[in-house]
C-alpha cells in the first residue's frame, strides 16, 4: 500500500444541552456548569434530568444549520467530492414516536423519514454531498464513523470526509435506560463513588476531516476498535475491551501511554462503566494524564458522543485548557488524575473513549499540529 | 476500487420466521439463546454457514430490530413499563453484539444501516477494512416480521426474514463478476446487491473464483 496520508480535523460545529455552538459548549464545560435540566413529559408521572439542545428548532433543522455553518467556515470543502459519514443510535426514532403516539397506529409511518439513513439522506439532498454512509453501533456510532473517516483519507480514497454524530432525545431512550435502572434521577456524577447512572441527552457534532492541514486544526492520529464479547449491557469486568481499544490507538499512532495528556473518558456515570474504565485507565496510564468525563455537563448524547467529545478534545488541544470533571466529589479511583477545575496546560495528545451497548469500544487519538 | 475474493457465501429467506437457523446447535447457552432477536438468529446462522466467527465483521440491517422497537412503542403508547430485554435488544448493533459474545470475537465488528443502500454500505466498509483485516465476514439481515407488518409493508416484501453473507479477502486479481443493480422482488431491497453477488458466484464455473470490485 502507498504511504498513508495524514488526517486533519480542520473544523467542527456542535450543539447539545451545553450550547448551540462549540465555543459556547466549551465555555460551559470550563465554567463547570451542568446543562442538564429536570423535564416532564419523558417519564410517565415524573420529571427526569435530561440534556436538551436550547431552543425550539426541529432536530433535523438544527442538524442542517450545523452542517451549513461548517461549510461556511471551511470554504475549501467541496460537498460533491465529500462523503458524509453519520453515526447515530436512534436516527429518526423521535419522528416514529411522535406519529405513533398520536393515534397508536402505523398508518403514517414512513421508513424513509424514520430510519438511521434519514439523517445522511437529508444532508446529501440538502448539500449535495457525494454520498452518505451510516454507522449505528449504539454509543460508539459516531466514533465508528471517525474510524472509517480515518481509513478513507489515510488510504487516499477521499480527500475530505464529513463526520456527523447526531442523536435526538427520544422517549424510547429515556424510558429504556430508566427501565434498565441506569438512568439517574439527579445530575450525573461521573467517576464519583456516589454515582448512580446516566443523564440521557441529545447532541449533534459535525467534523470536517481532510488530508490537508489548516491554520487551526488538530491531527487525527489513529483509532482503536475492539469488542468485549461479554454481555449486551455490562462491560467486561477487567476492562479488556477498553484496554485493547486504547492500546490499539496508541500503537497505531506510535505513541506510548506517557505521551497522552488528557483522556476524555466515556465516563457515563453508571456504577459499572466508571469503575471499570477508571481501572483500565489506571492500568495503562497510571496517574499521568488528566481524566475527564464531560457528560456531567452535556449528558450522554448516545451515538453522538464520540464526535461531540472528539470536538471537545480538539478544543482542549487548540485552547490549551482541560475542562474540569464536574459533579465529582469523591473519586471512585484515587490513582487517576481528575482536574477539579479548568486547567491550563499544553495538551499535545488527547485520547477520547466511547464504549457502547453490546460491548463495542472505540478510542480516538488526536494530536496537536505544529505549524513551525 | 478494491477487489474482494469471495471465499464462501450463504443466504436464507423465509416468509415470516425461519425454522432452519440451527440455534440450539450454534448457541448452547439456553438463557442467551432465548434472548436473541430474530436478526441475531439469522446473523449467527449466516456466520456459521460461511465460517465467519473469527474474522473482522461488518453487519448491515436497514430497518433495525423492528419487533423490539414496536414493543417499545406499544409500551410508550399505553404508558406501561418498557421491557428491559426489548430495550437492550432494540439497537441496530444487537446482532453484532450477540455474534461477538457467541463467537468470543474481540476484534473489529461494526454495524451499518442505510435502508436500501445497506448492502452497498456493508460492501464499502468491508472492502476498505479488508486492507487492515485480511479476512472479512460481510452480512446483511432484515427480519421485519411483527404483528402489524402488513400496515407498513408497502413495497410487498414477501420474505420477511432474510439474510445474506459473504466471507471475503482483498485481492489484486481481476474481477470476474460485477454489481448489476439487479432487483430481487419479494426480498428486502436492503439485501439486493448481496443476492446479486451470490447469484453470480454460484453461476461461475468451478475453475473461476468469484472476485468483485467495490467502488468506495
Amino acid at each position: 500500500m502507498k504511504d498513508k496520508k495524514r488526517v486533519y480535523l480542520n473544523g467542527f460545529t456542535a450543539a447539545c444541552a451545553a450550547g448551540v455552538n462549540i465555543e459556547e459548549i466549551f465555555a460551559t464545560l470550563l465554567a463547570g456548569k451542568s446543562a442538564i435540566t429536570m423535564r416532564e413529559g419523558y417519564i410517565h408521572g415524573s420529571s427526569v434530568p435530561v440534556g436538551k439542545i436550547p431552543g425550539e428548532d426541529d432536530f433535523y433543522q438544527t442538524l442542517i444549520h450545523n452542517v451549513a455553518a461548517l461549510l461556511t467556515k471551511i470554504s475549501t470543502l467541496i460537498p460533491s467530492e465529500t462523503i458524509v459519514l453519520v453515526g447515530s443510535s436512534v436516527g429518526g426514532m423521535c419522528r416514529t414516536e411522535r406519529k405513533f403516539l398520536q393515534k397508536g397506529d402505523l398508518s403514517d409511518f414512513d421508513v424513509e423519514e424514520t430510519s438511521i439513513h434519514s439523517l445522511g439522506e437529508t444532508l446529501t439532498r440538502t448539500f449535495g454531498f457525494k454520498s452518505s454512509l451510516s454507522f449505528s453501533t449504539a454509543c460508539t456510532s459516531s466514533s465508528m464513523a471517525i474510524d472509517f473517516a480515518y481509513d478513507l483519507i489515510s488510504t487516499g480514497l477521499y480527500r475530505s470526509v464529513v463526520v456527523v454524530g447526531a442523536d435526538e432525545l427520544s422517549l424510547s431512550a429515556v424510558n429504556g435506560f430508566d427501565c434498565l435502572g441506569i438512568a439517574s434521577r439527579e445530575n450525573v456524577r461521573p467517576f464519583d463513588t456516589e454515582r448512580n447512572g446516566i443523564n440521557v441527552a441529545e447532541g449533534i457534532a459535525v467534523l470536517a476531516f481532510s488530508d490537508a492541514s489548516s491554520p487551526e486544526c488538530v491531527e487525527l492520529l489513529s483509532c482503536g476498535v475492539s469488542s468485549d464479547a461479554y454481555t449486551i449491557t455490562h462491560p467486561h469486568p477487567e476492562g479488556e475491551g477498553a484496554i485493547s481499544a486504547m492500546n490499539m490507538a496508541l500503537e497505531r499512532a506510535g505513541l506510548t501511554s506517557g505521551d497522552i495528556d488528557y483522556i476524555n473518558a466515556h465516563g457515563t456515570g453508571t456504577i459499572a462503566n466508571d469503575q471499570i474504565e477508571a481501572a483500565a485507565i489506571e492500568k495503562l496510564f497510571g496517574s499521568h494524564p488528566y481524566v475527564v468525563s464531560t457528560k456531567a455537563v452535556t449528558g450522554h448524547t448516545l451515538g453522538a458522543c464520540g464526535a461531540l467529545e472528539a470536538a471537545i478534545g480538539a478544543m482542549s488541544i487548540l485552547r490549551g485548557t482541560v475542562p474540569p470533571c464536574v459533579n465529582l466529589a469523591t473519586p471512585v479511583n484515587t490513582q487517576i488524575k481528575h482536574p477539579f477545575g479548568a486547567t491550563e496546560a499544553e495538551v499535545k495528545y488527547v485520547l477520547s473513549n466511547a464504549f457502547g451497548f453490546g460491548g463495542g469500544n472505540v478510542s480516538i487519538l488526536l494530536g496537536k499540529v505544529s505549524h513551525d | 476500487m478494491i477487489n474482494l475474493k469471495i471465499h464462501r457465501h450463504a443466504k436464507i429467506a423465509d416468509a415470516q420466521k425461519s425454522s432452519a437457523l440451527n440455534e440450539k446447535t450454534i448457541v448452547t447457552d439456553m438463557m442467551l439463546r432465548r434472548r436473541l432477536t430474530r436478526n441475531a438468529r439469522v446473523t449467527l446462522y449466516l456466520a456459521d454457514q460461511i465460517g465467519g466467527w473469527e474474522s473482522a465483521i461488518v453487519i448491515g440491517n436497514g430497518y433495525g430490530e423492528v419487533s423490539e422497537t414496536y414493543d417499545i412503542l406499544k409500551a410508550l403508547y399505553t404508558k406501561s413499563s418498557l421491557s428491559p430485554t426489548a430495550f437492550q435488544n432494540s439497537v441496530h448493533n444487537t446482532p453484532a453484539s450477540y455474534l461477538s459474545i457467541v463467537a468470543q470475537n474481540r476484534g473489529y465488528i461494526t454495524t451499518v444501516s442505510d435502508l436500501n443502500d445497506t448492502a452497498l454500505s456493508v460492501l464499502k466498509v468491508g472492502a476498505l477494512k479488508s486492507l487492515q483485516y485480511p479476512l472479512m465476514a460481510l452480512m446483511v439481515t432484515d427480519s421485519i416480521h411483527f404483528e402489524r407488518i402488513d400496515e407498513i409493508n408497502s413495497c410487498g416484501i414477501e420474505f420477511q426474514e432474510s439474510g445474506a453473507a459473504l466471507l471475503v479477502s482483498p485481492t489484486s486479481e481481476a474481477a470476474t463478476i460485477a454489481l448489476r443493480g439487479k432487483s430481487y422482488p419479494g426480498y428486502a431491497p436492503t439485501l439486493w446487491p448481496m443476492l446479486d453477488i451470490i447469484e453470480q458466484s454460484e453461476a461461475l464455473s468451478s475453475d473461476v473464483e468469484a472476485i468483485i470490485s467495490i467502488n468506495i
